[in-house]
């Protein structure tokens, strides 16, 4: 058994955070063992930190917060109910509190408050077994799952007729063309700094950074490395949309990453989605092959 | 000679230059805001930073001004230039106090706090009376976290709890344990142990250094036999050093002088240890303050004669009076007082010792030097040792003394005199830092050596590469970049595979061979048919595992070996040793920092006490008896004639008894019946001895046989010096009065001289290290004036001004010629193989919490309450396959004896393989070794013997195991 050990520099502060143990995420593993057994046994979990050579206490971090892991085997189907701000202020509290009257003696449903998964859209949002609904699609669902349908919940398309009137790509095969044109030369990073700034886009996280100071900032700060982040992590209070971006217009979100990394000179890129709810799957991965050719 | 851990020699050092409160300052560029201030001596207040750990800035209380949006955490963020930095502004100040109430308001009411109300050092409370907080009532009190009482010596209160990470970083960066970290999110997040596990049910070892750095009352101490923990200052301090293991970390205790006990005890900064301790240093002490010691001189009564074992566990099956074995008898680990007392009368000193000086000078009178032998202790200091030595080599002309270094290091010892001239380490456990490359093999450090191991695991995570060598998965292996998993007794064959491929490469370092070695062509003529493929074949290793260690350690600028018993006890122990010299010198990796050869020492002065001549072979400093030279010194300097011839060792003389030649015995603190090999022998050849005086703190098995035992004193209760597995001397400091009648050891060894007509007159330690050091080069200069607080490495050209030297063979070797003599090896299987009647292969070993025979341990409260009870670690795929089910009884059967003990499920051993502690003398692994010896290092093969194991049908795990009450 080998790992590459480094010398890596020390950056107060962070070496004894986040990534003190080398090696991949836990979280696919812990999703398998959960897929596999229905939840997460302590035989499994003591067998993945002895393979893995991680200590159980980082595997105990995230089962606690996330709380889409269960450490104690489901009685039956679970039904969740958002208590997240969006679909608290869609009444989730009452909606949990009727369900529980309504399936609590059952004994083969069980009704648990939990944390966004991701559908303000259908607020308050329900899941049966992590498959995502609405409330009124509840017992629907929960027959589907007695007849041991496993599949997860479609993602409603909101787009209006004739697309979204922010998508500049009437046709699929003329999308990216933006960022052909820059890669082609044809135009240059400075120019798409230029226009940015005289947009006048801003970041819509809180500070409401302008976006074209951001990107030369970046572009023009040394350093060997640089790396793209788009986040996608629905976190702003009471608002939905990164999900709905990535399922019908990841092509927008991907062209403007790609291009932010050709102005910056990053030379890596990612995304992330949705961490301060369950770790789930990416719902854009099938779509984002339209772009493959360009690595 | 290298005085000290050697620096990278440092590239230009960028400076910056900021004001902080007004005052210029240049400081190195990464510098924090938070040291600068220090060193400016300006105190910023911090509760999650600590110096000992790397910062965090968590808790905010360190922020400071720099004119920046926000306040940022001083603790992070690095000075920059022209930055200007006020500390401590009205706004500053008001976040700060607001920050203290926010924590305080969850924290228990400060009369309640389980640190203000034993050490009386909380941080946060101390912060809060700088801010005159005193209670906070206009804040929402959340809901309690809980406490968890479940560790025996360790209290966890969740709410005292402020989340700061310093328990975390202790448990991870310092002590490599791992077993830390958080439960939870937001205000219901709690400190938890592996998957949020009761403390005393995790993986966690109990070394305390979370409570040593928790500035709050979440992680306290609990006390130990009712003597409450109370602040430092109304406690005696007493600087001194650890009693268990060769790491020798240097600690203080806290005694409590109204109620006679240690309060608890804390690390103490020596290069060495550097303030860390294990559970046992930490918590094990209190074995000293057991109802159990002997306070008074006793001597068998006549109707208790012939002599011949006491207890139930020490007979053997046909001397059980009621047929079958320990069937009545309370369960337990310790030696039966009610049993044994009664075969004892006390006497009063004068009485005992002129016993033993008429019986032991009778027999010397009858039987010449060949009657007469002496086993010391490697628990007792560096004086006692050398008394003992010199009293058995004047007034009974024989060199028939040893210790139980034969039993733990003495093939090492063999192999390096012959090797490089010299037993002891060429470097140091912690120059692992200067390393690129580490070897540990045959060594379960993290329970052996745990400080030690400590700074292996740190080191690793600094990027030095770990290689572990071991049959077992010790925790070492979690920690290795190269796990090896050899099969038992196939280190020689892995070592010469190892070997040829580096030479094979071309990786060896020519120069060095060169002008440092001998007998290189010989080396590897012998390794030439070791291929990879045929090591594999042998080791179980596969053959690419084997060529990338050899590459690794080929390539590495730096590479040192640390070693324990895994390497020693086997038969093939020398050869063993050999290899790994072989492995060194090939490719220069000796006399560098970084560099070297490191077995790493058993007990706290086993090194001290071979050192002092506590062995057979050698006069003290390793001057051999055989040598004329060395003899007429030692004449001249003890005023008596000597005995040219060498002398037996511990297992020699079990057998000399046997065959009618050693007659009677001085034993002193060693209790062979439990530590050495094929226990039913030993029991024939003590029960054989015409007179046998035992000198120790307990009871003991040994004792058992004895005709008079003399009660000494702990090592609480005597100064004396240490040496430890680094070469480090440090003095042993005096806490308590022996108990009742019992005497330092040094003064009774005193006693017995005098009473055999040598002129002794010895007033203090003191007078003896005096004497001492001048008949012994390696410790020229040193004096108990000079070792000071933190001891001093030998050899030390200049004690007053340096700690001594860290990295021996610079220049030349300590042989003859100044040359490495490179001896090659063949590898031979081990003596007893398994077979059908015997499949499995038995390892013996130790505990992290037990200490060899457990007569310390085992009395001691916190190490008996977490390992209480002997078991057989066993393999999950083997167990199941005998029906073996974890905490039920199983047999283990060898050619020699029985045992019946626990099982414990551990996916840590290999496939075939038993591993059984030795501590346990309910169920004795020494009833099943084999008392086969290493033909050079006459050291038993304790880690290979073939045995059988089935489970027990008719009893239930509860009756077997016990406690020291």
């Amino acid at each position: 058994m080998t790992l590459e050990a480094h010398h890596q520099a020390k950056v107060p502060g962070v070496e004894a955070r986040a990534g003190k143990f080398r090696g991949p995420s836990l979280i696919p593993m812990l999703m398998a063992i959960q897929e596999r057994c229905g939840w997460l046994p302590r035989e499994e979990l003591e067998a993945l930190a002895r393979e893995q050579r991680r200590p159980l206490y980082e595997i105990e971090g995230l089962i606690s917060f996330y709380p889409h892991f269960r450490t104690e085997p489901p009685q039956g189907a679970t039904v969740g109910l958002c208590h997240d701000l969006a679909c608290w202020l869609k009444g989730s509290e009452e909606r949990i509190a009727q369900l529980r009257e309504r399936y609590g003696d059952t004994g083969d449903v069980e009704i648990t408050g939990i944390s966004c998964p991701g559908r303000c859209d259908i607020a308050p949002a329900a899941t049966v077994d992590d498959r995502p609904g609405r409330v009124e699609e509840i017992p629907a669902l929960l027959e589907a799952r007695r007849g041991g349908s496993r599949e997860p919940g479609p993602t409603v398309a909101y787009g209006p007729e004739g697309g979204w009137p922010n998508d500049p790509y009437e046709r699929v095969e003329h999308r990216y063309g933006a960022l052909r044109a820059l890669l082609s030369g044809e135009i240059t990073p400075e120019q798409v700094i230029d226009n940015l700034q005289r947009s006048g886009l801003r970041g819509m996280g809180g500070a409401g950074f302008p976006t074209g100071r951001k990107w030369e900032l970046v572009r023009t700060t040394e350093g060997s490395l640089k790396y793209a982040i788009c986040n996608a992590d629905e976190s702003e209070p009471g608002t939905f949309k990164d999900r709905q971006l990535l399922a019908e217009q990841a092509h927008l979100v991907l062209e403007g990453l790609l291009m932010g990394m050709v102005v910056t000179g990053a030379r890596r890129g990612g995304s992330s989605s949705a961490t301060s709810t369950a770790p789930r799957r990416p719902c854009c991965t099938p779509r984002s092959s339209t772009c493959g050719s360009w690595g | 000679m290298t005085q000290t851990n050697h620096a990278p020699a440092d590239t230009e050092q960028r400076t910056v230059s900021l004001t902080i409160d007004g005052r210029e300052l240049t400081v190195p560029e990464g510098t924090t805001i938070w040291q600068a201030a220090k060193e400016a001596g300006i105190e910023i207040p911090a509760l999650c930073h600590d110096e000992r750990y790397d910062p965090v800035g968590v808790c905010r209380m360190c922020v400071v001004d720099t004119g920046g949006r926000t306040f940022p955490a001083s603790c992070i963020r690095p000075c920059e230039s022209g930055m200007e930095v006020a500390t401590s502004t009205p706004e500053v100040e008001r976040s700060r106090a607001v920050l203290t109430e926010l924590l305080l308001a969850d924290q228990p009411p400060r009369e309640e706090d389980p640190k203000q109300t034993t050490t009386a050092d909380n941080e946060l409370i101390e912060v809060a009376d700088n801010y005159d907080i005193a209670t906070i009532d206009d804040l929402f009190k959340g809901p309690g976290r809980g406490t968890d009482t479940s560790n025996p010596v360790i209290a966890v209160d969740h709410d005292s709890c402020i989340l700061c990470d310093r328990c975390v970083r202790a448990c991870d960066d310092v002590q490599g344990n791992d077993v830390i970290g958080r439960s939870g999110k937001g205000y219901s997040t709690r400190i938890a142990f592996d998957l949020n596990d009761p403390m005393g049910e995790s993986s966690c070892v109990t070394c305390g250094e979370c409570v040593s750095a928790c500035p709050t009352g979440a992680l306290t101490n609990k006390p130990i036999n009712n003597i409450p923990i109370r602040p430092r200052s109304e406690l005696d301090a007493v600087d001194t050093v650890c009693p268990y293991c060769g790491v020798g970390c240097a600690l203080t205790y806290y005694v409590d002088r109204e109620r006679g006990g240690i309060s608890f005890a804390e690390g103490r900064n020596q290069p060495g240890n550097q303030g860390r301790l294990c559970v046992k240093g930490r918590y094990g002490w209190d074995y000293a303050a057991s109802p159990q010691r002997l306070t008074a001189p006793l001597i068998r009564v006549d109707s208790s004669y012939p002599k011949g074992p006491l207890s139930a566990d020490v007979k053997d099956e046909a001397q059980q009076s009621n047929g079958k074995r320990g069937r009545g008898r309370k369960p337990g680990g310790l030696v039966p007082y009610e049993e044994v007392l009664p075969h004892f009368r006390e006497a009063t000193w004068d009485e005992a010792l002129d016993l033993v000086a008429r019986r032991l000078g009778g027999i010397f009178a009858e039987s010449g030097p060949e009657g007469i032998a002496g086993f010391g202790s490697a628990k007792c200091s560096n004086e006692e040792a050398y008394l003992f030595q010199k009293l058995i080599r004047t007034a009974f002309r024989t060199n028939n003394v040893d210790h139980c270094t034969r039993l733990c290091h003495a093939s090492s010892v063999a192999a390096l005199f012959e090797g490089v001239g010299s037993g002891a380490v060429s470097t140091t456990y912690g120059d692992i830092t200067n390393a690129d490359v580490a070897i540990i093999t045959g060594s379960n450090a993290t329970a052996n050596h745990p400080v030690a191991s400590s700074f292996f695991k740190q080191a690793r995570r600094n990027g030095t590469k770990i290689i572990y060598v071991d049959p077992r998965s010790g925790t070492v292996a979690d920690h290795a970049d190269i796990f090896c998993q050899l099969k038992p007794g196939t280190d020689v064959a892995l070592y010469n595979g190892i070997m040829h491929e580096v030479i094979r490469l071309g990786l060896v370092d020519r120069d060095f061979l060169a002008s440092r070695t001998t007998n290189y062509e010989e080396l590897a003529r012998t390794v030439e048919a070791y291929p990879p493929e045929l090591a594999a074949q042998i080791t179980g290793v596969d053959a690419d595992t084997i060529r990338e260690i050899a590459r690794l350690w080929g390539e590495a600028n730096a590479g040192v070996i640390y070693w324990g018993m895994g390497i020693s006890q086997h038969t093939t122990g020398t050869d063993n040793a050999r290899c790994l010299i072989a492995m060194c010198s090939i490719t220069g990796n000796v006399g560098r920092p970084g560099t070297g050869l490191h077995p790493l020492r058993g007990q706290n002065n086993v090194q001290g006490a071979s050192d002092a001549g506590l062995i057979p072979m050698f006069y003290p400093n390793y001057q051999s008896a055989g040598d004329e030279k060395a003899r007429v010194l030692f004449e001249e300097a003890w005023g008596t004639e000597l005995n040219p011839e060498k002398g037996l060792t511990v297992t020699e003389i079990i057998k000399s008894i046997l065959d009618g030649g050693v007659r009677g015995m001085y034993m002193l603190g060693e209790n062979p019946f439990l530590s050495d090999p094929n226990i039913n022998k030993v029991r024939k050849a003590l029960s054989q001895l015409d007179f046998l005086v035992v000198q120790d703190i307990f009871l003991t098995e040994t004792a058992e046989f004895a005709d008079v035992i003399l009660p000494a004193s702990s090592y609480l209760e005597k100064d004396g010096t240490y040496t430890n597995t680094d070469r480090r001397v440090q003095r042993g400091r005096k806490v308590f009065d022996p108990p009742g009648d019992a005497r330092v050891d040094w003064e009774i060894v005193q006693e017995i001289a005098q009473r055999l007509g040598l002129d002794w007159n010895y007033r203090s330690p003191q007078e003896v290290f005096d004497e001492m050091v001048p008949l012994m080069p390696d410790y020229a200069n040193l004096s108990y004036d000079n070792l000071g607080s933190e001891g001093k490495l030998y050899p030390n050209p200049d004690p007053e001004h340096t700690d001594g030297t860290v990295v021996l063979f610079d220049d030349r070797f300590n042989t003859a010629d100044g040359l490495a003599h490179l001896v090659p090896a063949e590898w031979l299987p081990g003596k007893e193989l398994p077979s059908e009647e015997y499949p499995y292969v038995l390892n013996t070993g130790r505990l992290l919490e037990h200490w060899h025979t457990g007569s310390m341990t085992r009395r001691s409260f916190a190490l008996d309450s977490i390992a209480p009870r002997a078991e057989a670690y066993v393999h999950p795929e083997d167990a199941d396959e005998l029906g073996l089910k974890d905490g039920e009884l199983a047999r283990v059967t060898s050619r020699r004896g029985e045992i019946v003990l626990n099982v414990k499920i551990s996916h840590r051993e290999a496939r075939g393989n038993i591993f059984i502690p030795f501590h346990f003398r309910e169920a004795a692994a020494n009833l099943l070794t084999i008392d086969e010896i290493d033909p050079m290092g006459k050291i038993p093969e304790f880690k290979f013997c073939a045995v059988r194991i089935a489970p027990v049908a008719d009893r239930v795990s509860t009756t077997v195991g016990g406690s020291a009450s």
